[in-house]
């Protein structure tokens, strides 16, 4: 045995001490990060249905930046799935809940829920080819599926994009079988984007669509952001202007404002401008067949519903907001989508906002009920244990909700 | 014991004691450089902070305050302890070379010797390649008994709040090197072993094709290597030659790359054994 001393010392040795690490590790393993919601106001219960991503970021330890789910009112962290799962995971909890329910049909689809539109019985999936081919150019090629959720049989159409030019797929709105199909793209004797609006109706597939209305042309403003709907389920877009504020010395634009908020009817196909309100803060937002107005100074707000056929606002109560900027973001971005921060759905509005705590940040979440005009609830996300050397800051990404709960 | 695994152990424990005096001299560097650099930062900081307070007359955190803590991983990303890891990790991959080439070196040459001696002679490749295995586990394990020494080293030399808390395995896993090379993270230590695996194999191949064919043989060689290469990035490249990023799943590309190696490894191994069987003739 002696000659083989050597190579089998070298081998227990390896092995030793690899295992040894693993073990070490294993016993002086921190605490894993748990996170809770710490409820301020109402009870937890109102957040079924919602689900968003987020993540635990600490300064302290960049390399130290789980992933989380809120799903189901539980917390779970990405890490600790199964590596496949892992692999296969989205940053947005409604794509992760089709990638697992609906394996088969997410197949060869882009991964933006955006893309995608759910109600109780189908999904709707519209997108350019450029999509899912990231070498691809935007085109006029519009491929649109119907997935029947009960049947599990899936319906394609493709249609030509007429009128415009490298099109762009931002949302799409569903009424029973007739979408409607936001996108931004060039119209023909034009150099600018604009906002293009194409009807497509599954009982009468056409292989051609013609813009029913381009947003842009339609306020005369070049800046148009269009509501971060989750749902888009809405009759109601709402859509708004922006200017250019301050610029720099080299010419770059640093501050926008907001001009003003406009209504497309997704039935009609016509489009009418918003009154302002005097002084305050206005938000903007829709549901089904109504559009929901606030007008927020301080912590008050004051929140209307808008006849879009009469014009007429009416007063539908106030509630007092958790912080005086929850809800929106202040610096002006001339981004797609506007209201990132607050949704509107069943009659509640899910408001969020990060705000300081000492050197961490975590992230607030306000529901208020437009019915009785109360917070139902308002909390914040929290580590209940975990490493003590963090500096953490807790942010809320990707909020969706589950049609199935609503 | 059976007398093939026998044969293979003899053999293996015979290409070890060859490698033994290069492989002390390595484990002897990476200690001593390490204990130099345990030492010297933690010594260096503290005469630095202590110079300050002296010098500018004030407290301890007010010079800590410009300086910073010190942390492991501060002493992690020193030369003193990259520079043995990197001093290992190349003299391991000429060593791969060298341990097949030197056989053929001389004027007696021994391979012939080798190649005479009546066991299956992928035995020869077999133990070249655990050889090289056990010397990098052996390197990985000496240079985790130095990490662990060295952070209860630093953490002796310099006064505890003068230190940013900071567990050994936070600093470890902070560190992009450490973090691939260590059992930190199971899945990814065993991916990079993995390749490493099919990488010794791929250029065991392309060695015993110039030592079959000659210069025709490097030619050869390079052709293998980049046939593997097109084969190890397939199922990178698979979403843009099919025009859709989203058709496979990752999890489903991960499957097809851990084939892809696969493949290359078993193709490797089988033409290795036909070179070593059919084509070196002594």
């Amino acid at each position: 045995m002696t000659k083989y001393s050597k190579l089998f010392s070298f081998a227990f040795f390896s092995i030793v001490i690899l295992l040894g690490l693993v073990f070490y590790q294993f016993r002086s393993q921190e605490s894993s990060l748990s996170l809770e919601f710490y409820t301020d106001e109402g009870h937890i219960d109102e957040l079924s249905g919602v689900n968003f991503t987020g993540y635990a970021f600490s300064s302290t330890r960049t390399i130290y930046a789980p992933h989380f789910e809120f799903e189901e009112g539980e917390f779970t962290f990405r890490t600790d799935q199964p590596l496949i799962q892992q692999l296969d995971y989205q940053y947005n909890p409604g794509m992760n809940r089709y990638v697992r329910d609906y394996r088969s049909f997410m197949r060869g689809k882009a991964r933006h829920l955006s893309l995608f539109t759910e109600t109780e019985t189908s999904i709707y999936y519209t997108a350019t080819q450029s999509n899912t081919n990231w070498q691809a150019a935007p085109d006029e090629h519009v491929f649109i599926s119907h997935f029947n959720k009960e049947t599990e049989e899936e319906t394609t159409f493709e249609a030509l994009l007429t009128g415009g030019a490298n099109h762009n797929v931002v949302a799409t709105y569903v009424d029973d079988s007739a979408l409607t199909l936001v996108t931004t793209g060039v119209p023909e004797g034009n150099s600018e984007h604009s906002w293009l609006i194409y009807a497509f109706d599954f009982d009468q597939p056409q292989e051609e669509l013609s813009p029913v209305a381009d947003i842009n042309r339609l306020t005369g403003s070049d800046m148009i952001q269009a509501d971060s709907s989750r749902l888009k389920t809405e009759r109601y877009i709402p859509f708004r202007s922006l200017q250019t504020g301050e610029i720099d010395a080299f010419g770059n634009v640093i501050e926008y404002h907001i001009d003003s908020y406009y209504i497309y009817d997704t039935q009609s196909n016509t489009l009418k401008e918003m009154p302002d309100f005097e002084e305050g803060d206005m938000v903007v937002l829709s549901e089904l067949e109504r559009i929901i107005t606030g007008n927020i100074q301080g912590e008050k707000a004051v929140w209307y519903e808008w006849a879009f056929d009469t014009q007429e606002l009416n007063e539908l109560g106030s509630t007092v907001m958790a912080t005086s900027s929850i809800g929106r973001i202040h610096d002006i971005f001339p981004w797609l989508e506007f209201n990132e921060n607050i949704h509107l759905t069943n009659g509640h509005l899910y408001l969020t906002e990060d705000i300081s705590i000492a050197t961490e940040s975590r992230s607030l979440i306000q529901v208020l009920s437009l019915d009785t005009m109360e917070t139902v609830f308002s909390g914040h996300i929290d580590t209940v244990n975990g490493p003590q050397d963090l500096d953490m800051d807790i942010s809320i990404q990707e909020l969706s909700f589950d049609p199935s709960f609503f | 014991m059976k007398k093939t695994l026998k044969a293979f152990l003899n053999l293996t424990a015979f290409e070890l004691d060859r490698l033994s005096k290069f492989l002390y001299a390595l484990i002897g560097v990476t200690l001593v450089a390490n204990m130099i650099g345990y030492v010297l930062i933690p010594l260096r900081f503290t005469d630095r902070i202590n110079a300050y307070m002296v010098q500018n007359s004030v407290t301890e955190q007010q010079a800590l305050e410009v300086y910073g803590e010190l942390s492991f991983y501060d002493i992690l990303q020193t030369s003193w302890i990259l520079g043995p890891i990197a001093l290992g990790v190349s003299a391991l991959l000429l060593y791969a070379f060298f341990i097949w080439y030197r056989e053929w070196l001389g004027k007696n040459t021994f391979a012939y010797r080798l190649l005479m001696l009546p066991i299956p002679r992928m035995h020869i490749f077999y133990s070249k390649f655990v050889v090289i295995y056990v010397s990098i586990f052996t390197l990985i394990a000496i240079q985790i008994v130095s990490l662990i020494f060295g952070f209860n080293l630093m953490s002796a030399l310099v006064p505890s709040e003068w230190l940013r808390h900071m567990s050994f395995f936070s600093a470890l896993s902070m560190h992009p090197f450490f973090y691939y090379i260590l059992p930190l993270e199971p899945w990814i230590f065993l991916a990079i072993n993995g390749i490493g695996l099919v990488f010794l194999h791929v250029t065991f191949t392309v060695i015993l094709l110039e030592r079959s064919f000659s210069v025709k043989g490097i030619l050869i060689g390079i052709t293998y290597v980049l046939i593997t290469l097109l084969i190890a990035l397939f199922p990178a490249f698979l979403p843009e030659l099919i025009g859709n990023h989203y058709y496979l799943y990752n999890s489903e590309l991960l499957i097809l790359t851990v084939l892809s190696l696969g493949l290359i490894s078993f193709t490797s191994i089988m033409i290795s054994r036909f070179l070593l069987n059919k084509k070196i003739t002594v």
